[in-house]
């Protein structure tokens, strides 16, 4: 599910769920789950984990409703929630293990058994793990979650300008990444 | 700038060339224009690797789970709220080290005890300004403690 659907609907199932309508707050979770799990998924790089931080995250929007302001976009909010409980969780790994890389990269396929295209996503990903969260949150918002810069910027509490360079960077990051792993373009 | 961007100014934004203030310019162009969106989305050199990365799949519904969740745990309270509670806390057992005072310090625990018990008054004033004084040793060690623990992944920080 993305987000533009049923965006006419959401500020009304937003003030029903605050009010306690049930239909509403699953309605809202149930919009939602999609696209925060794949938010955690490719933050965390980890199943498990990504199943966690994106309950933990659906129910503190369903805690905090009252304390989301409708001037603000919703997606940015919860995407804010989400990421802040991805910070959580590289934190915790790097208290387990502080000698090893806070990342848990997949092992995914040989590179026999890909194909161009999954050789592509394969390198793209790995590479994206390389790259530091600060770097691969606004790529994650802005290429998979087709965010609008001012929508990430909400998200990331940050100005319009940092948001842009910062995308900037990443992207260059991300390009160096990719090559020296020996993706092509 | 409510006409199409030209396409070298978009090149150029897209390799983070402009200066920021025009890159801020055609930022919020795009954000309101899909045409211009979508050539600037063309112009990205990793799209077609961007494009055949594949969604993870959500693995289960959660739908049932959150709601379950949500109706047991009760919201929690602030951070705000509860370090401010915590600083109290320490600032009557310092009160208590420092000036071995016991029945002052008794008086400084049952203001403290009774603020952390409204806390969601303390916001109001309501707690006597008598206490915010020995709070603030306290608070601030606490604070320290807390922003240290914060600060292990560098450059990524809570919004």
């Amino acid at each position: 599910m993305r987000l533009h659907d049923g965006r006419d609907e959401l500020p009304a199932r937003i003030r029903l769920a605050r009010a306690g309508d049930a239909g509403s707050r699953a309605w809202l979770v149930q919009r939602w789950q999609e696209p925060v799990y794949r938010f955690c998924r490719r933050m965390l790089s980890s199943d498990e984990d990504a199943l966690d931080a994106t309950q933990d995250t659906l129910v503190k929007m369903l805690h905090h409703l009252e304390q989301f302001d409708e001037r603000r976009n919703f997606s940015s909010w919860v995407f804010g929630i989400a990421r802040n409980r991805c910070i959580d969780e590289h934190r915790r790994r790097k208290r387990r293990s502080p000698d090893e890389p806070g990342e848990i990269v997949d092992s995914g396929p040989s590179p026999v058994e890909l194909t161009a295209r999954s050789q592509r996503a394969d390198h793209l990903l790995s590479a994206l793990d390389e790259i530091p969260p600060m770097y691969r949150e606004v790529l994650v918002l802005y290429h998979f979650e087709h965010l609008k810069y001012g929508e990430i910027a909400e998200a990331l509490d940050l100005p319009m300008g940092t948001v842009m360079n910062r995308i900037f960077r990443a992207r260059k990051k991300l390009r160096e990444a990719y090559e020296a792993m020996g993706g092509t373009q | 700038m409510s006409a199409h961007v030209p396409e070298d100014l978009l090149v150029a934004f897209v390799e983070g060339e402009l200066d920021e203030s025009l890159g801020i310019h055609i930022a919020e162009h795009l954000d309101g224009c899909p045409a211009c969106a979508t050539q600037v989305a063309a112009l990205e050199p990793l799209a077609v690797a961007f494009a055949s990365v594949d969604d993870p799949v959500l693995p289960i519904d959660l739908v049932d789970q959150v709601l379950a969740a949500a109706s047991e745990q009760p919201a929690q309270a602030p951070v705000t709220e509860v370090t401010l509670g915590l600083g109290l806390l320490a600032a009557a057992a310092a009160t208590f080290a420092l000036f071995g005072d016991p029945v002052g310090s008794m008086i400084h625990l049952s203001m403290v005890l009774e603020a952390v018990a409204k806390m969601g008054t303390v916001a109001n004033g309501t707690v006597a300004t008598s206490v915010a004084a020995t709070a603030t040793a306290g608070a601030t060690a606490l604070a320290c403690s807390w922003a240290a623990a914060r600060a292990t992944v560098p450059g990524w920080k809570h919004a």
